[in-house]
């Protein structure tokens, strides 16, 4: 996990509204060439089309949209927005926003596993959470 | 063998990650059971026992009985939110 989230976690205060979260934890893989600028566009509308799905567990998301839509690499970045920001009125603000890029349908299986254990670990995401800086959270991973 | 689907909005994400945590749950429980993704626009024809998604999509599955859960990752919830519904399908 390390490894694959070196050099993507961005921390910031707030955004203002979802989609500018969804746009910020997109912007770091668009940086680095992992996506083309539609894949963001793609999760967005897939959000507004199905709702929350993407919402793994209180507090994290994990937008994404298909291989077809423009992802490059299979790759995730981070976005750790510390005032929290709000996908819908019935779920609690999300702090931690995964954006996950997969270039088919399978070569991202190890990462989905790996990612989905870290969810899993509440006191790992609190950690997370709480951190100032990305060597700190890598230094827990 | 008991089918399970898990469903999220586009197959690969959110209900992966579930599936891998039901498939789990499974073993530890000793239920032999089968379980896939796919997305929600997909379900539809699917020859599963049981639909495991969000509330929300749920909501909108009217031809397998489903099953809620509050969290794709939270392994402690989704077994609060699906066991009984597997134990019930296993003959």
């Amino acid at each position: 996990m390390k490894k694959i989230l070196e050099g993507n976690i961005r921390i910031i205060d707030r955004v203002n509204g979802w989609r500018e979260g969804v746009k910020e934890a997109g912007a770091i893989l668009l940086e680095k060439s992992k996506i083309e600028e539609r894949y963001i566009d793609a999760a967005i509308n897939n959000i507004e089309r199905l709702g929350n799905y993407i919402i793994l567990t209180d507090g994290v998301a994990m937008p994404h949209a298909r291989p077809e839509d423009g992802a490059i690499e299979t790759s995730v970045s981070l976005l750790i927005v510390k005032e929290g920001v709000e996908f819908s009125d019935e779920e609690e603000k999300v702090k931690l926003i995964f954006m996950l890029a997969s270039k088919d349908n399978t070569s991202h299986i190890d990462v989905i596993r790996k990612l989905s254990n870290l969810i899993d670990d509440e006191e790992m995401i609190e950690k997370i959470s709480n951190a100032s800086a990305e060597i700190e959270i890598l230094n827990f991973l | 063998m008991v089918k399970i689907l898990t469903v999220c909005g586009n197959g690969i994400g959110s209900s992966l990650m579930c599936a891998m945590k039901i498939e789990e749950i499974c073993q530890e429980e000793g239920i032999n059971a089968s379980v896939s993704s796919c997305d929600f626009n997909s379900v539809t024809g699917k020859d599963v026992d049981l639909v495991v998604t969000i509330k929300e999509l749920a909501d909108q599955i009217t031809t397998i009985k489903t099953a809620p859960i509050r969290s794709y990752t939270n392994k402690k919830k989704i077994k609060e939110d699906v066991l009984e519904a597997i134990k019930g399908l296993v003959k």
